[in-house]
């Protein structure tokens, strides 16, 4: 039965060209980054090295992308850049989604006087820009890539508490989950054996599309030099120090924005070939 | 109507309320004594003491943040470290040329993004359609300050169309400040020269802000124009003889606007999050460059300022756009003077 659900969302996943080229996009980012060690011209490039000789050099045959002020290859930083975008968005994710989603599981289906504060919690965080309540949290600590991904994981887990929390309002009184509960089930077990299952469609769309913004809010966090600092390779960061040669090395702004369009619509296409599929299945 | 806005009010304030706390306990319990950083390392424990009792730290935290909210409401958000100035005078400094940035960007993203969600839903999957379509999804995917570099790239250096950084050019000098907003005070200065120098600085970065929004606009547009032609009203008045373009602007534009309109004013809010990114491109003297100052100086009262200004627009401008979705929406408008 499993095996049958899935061949059938492959077909429909398949027959959107759209899908599959947010998927090849999303492969070719994560097997770049994953690979950087290995794939990358100048491996040794992604770090604090220092080359003056090839500083400063146009896009060629030698430099793909060109070279930074350091001589620093641009297509090898970009990849190892990557990785950094890449790890953002899965500590974010890995860790904002399961708690956002026990979160609205518990205060959907339980409910009680701590879930309505927690709802009441989800209010205020929802109804301000992440951007800008990530900067305030970076504000006040340190700039690094580890209180990026912290401000960012607060910002984010409210979002799939609502989400779930209103489906399961909606499922709770489903047949399968008043026969659960007359047999005798535990919450636990209803709340993720029998409710859980039902939402996954959403929360893998949702948390596919998400990658994408945590990526883009990750990268504009850097870009104003709140996020992850110099000499490591980060898109939003490389965008910020491209930007101050402009428009003699155009390059070194250009490409790393490139390089976040590119994975952001990777991600983003993905989604909704994945919502549309889900959907059919 | 008054209830519905009353409660909407009461509700915009409770989650500034929410806000003022959260952003007032993480400045407080993240580990860096502000007072130390602001003063320097050569200052001597008895002034950095003498400032802690000054900013309030020395207090317990409850107290700290009722001490906070009391001035708040006074119209005082505290003394800025950084600029050793009240930092509601910063504020005032800084807010409008962002606001400035903001609303012509909000009025770029309806004066291009409605007209052309109507170009295409006339053209349904033709090319117009086509182009509103991949500009919506490059403008949701890109992030604002991308476009930006693109755009100076292409308008300044390479057509030299349009200058590269800041407000005015050199050698203009600014109108008297009335309101901060340059435009407005150059009108009110009958200074026209002023005037359209400020307007050419204000179009890349406006454009560049408006794009993420602009195209979304535009499929929303689209959407909701075709789904309004779908129902039977619209079939009676063509069976009348109206002229198409009779029945768009009269009968289809308006119900189709509501929920276009509440989509835009979040967008619209959000921007001023994405101001910030823009700002940093064009060296724009606005809030982006002050709130990144204040963090590299821990200047917590002018964070806390900053944020909370932000926040409280965002809450504005959704509480009227709902008013203006009911105002466009005659059902809703009935259901809330009953009070349903």
């Amino acid at each position: 039965m499993r095996r049958e659900s899935l061949r059938r969302f492959w077909y429909h996943f398949g027959r959107n060209p759209l899908s599959l080229l947010g998927l090849s996009i999303v492969t070719l980012v994560v097997v770049g980054a994953l690979g950087a060690p290995w794939i990358a011209p100048y491996p040794e490039h992604a770090g604090r090295f220092v080359n003056f000789a090839e500083a400063g050099q146009p896009p060629s045959l030698h430099h793909l992308l060109g070279t930074d002020t350091f001589g620093r290859d641009l297509f090898s930083r970009i990849l190892f850049g990557y990785r950094i975008s890449l790890a953002l968005g899965v500590v974010v994710l890995g860790i904002a989604v399961p708690l956002g989603v026990t979160l609205g599981l518990w205060a959907g289906y339980i409910g009680g006087g701590i879930a309505t504060w927690i709802m009441r919690l989800s209010d205020v965080f929802v109804a301000i820009p992440p951007l800008v309540l990530a900067m305030a949290v970076l504000g006040v600590a340190e700039p690094s890539l580890t209180n990026a991904m912290m401000a960012l994981t607060l910002m984010w887990w409210p979002w799939y508490t609502r989400m779930i929390y209103n489906q399961v309002r909606s499922l709770r009184l489903e047949g399968y989950v008043v026969a659960a509960q007359i047999i005798g089930a535990s919450a636990t077990h209803i709340m993720f054996r029998e409710i859980l299952p039902n939402t996954l469609p959403n929360i893998l769309t949702k948390a596919a599309l998400d990658m994408g913004f945590v990526i883009l809010i990750g990268a504009s966090l850097s870009f104003l030099g709140l996020g992850v600092q110099p000499p490591t390779p980060d898109l939003g960061t490389m965008v910020a120090e491209g930007a101050r040669y402009l428009p003699d090395l155009w390059w070194l702004a250009v490409f790393p924005g490139l390089a976040i369009l590119f994975v952001v619509l990777g991600f983003n296409l993905l989604a909704d070939g994945l919502r549309d599929a889900l959907g059919e299945g | 109507m008054g209830r519905a806005l009353f409660r909407r009010l009461v509700w915009s304030l409770g989650v500034l309320f929410g806000v003022s706390l959260l952003i007032f306990v993480l400045a407080r319990v993240i580990p860096g004594d502000p007072a130390r950083i602001a003063l320097g390392p050569m200052a001597t424990e008895e002034q950095v003491e003498a400032l802690r009792r000054a900013l309030y730290l020395d207090r317990p935290l409850p107290l700290q943040y009722v001490e906070f909210l009391r001035r708040v409401v006074r119209g005082d958000l505290g003394f800025s470290t950084y600029t050793k100035r009240p930092v509601v005078e910063d504020l005032r400094e800084y807010l409008p040329a962002t606001l400035e940035l903001v609303f012509v960007s909000g009025f770029i993203m309806v004066a291009l993004g409605l007209p052309l969600g109507i170009v295409a839903a006339h053209f349904r999957d033709r090319w117009p359609d086509a182009l509103a379509r991949v500009l919506a999804l490059l403008g949701v995917v890109t992030p604002s300050f991308v476009w930006a570099i693109f755009l100076v790239l292409i308008f300044s250096y390479a057509l030299g169309w349009l200058p590269v950084m800041g407000r005015l050019s050199e050698g203009l000098s600014p109108p008297p400040r009335v309101t901060g907003f340059l435009t407005i005070d150059a009108v009110l200065a009958r200074d026209w020269v002023v005037f359209v120098d400020a307007l050419r600085h204000l179009a890349l970065p406006a454009l560049a802000l408006s794009l993420s929004g602009l195209g979304q606009a535009a499929r929303l547009a689209r959407t909701n124009l075709l789904e309004t032609f779908a129902k039977p009203y619209i079939e009676l008045a063509r069976a009348y003889g109206l002229s198409p373009f009779a029945i768009a602007l009269k009968y289809a534009l308006r119900p189709a606007m509501a929920p276009t309109l509440t989509i835009m004013g979040l967008d619209f809010a959000a921007m001023l999050g994405s101001a910030f990114l823009v700002e940093a491109v064009f060296n724009w003297p606005g809030l982006a460059r002050y709130m990144v100052q204040a963090t590299l100086y821990k200047d917590l009262n002018a964070i806390v300022g900053t944020a909370l200004v932000v926040a409280a627009f965002f809450l504005a401008v959704n509480l009227l756009v709902d008013l203006v979705v009911v105002w466009l929406n005659p059902r809703l408008r009935i259901q809330e003077r009953e009070g349903i």
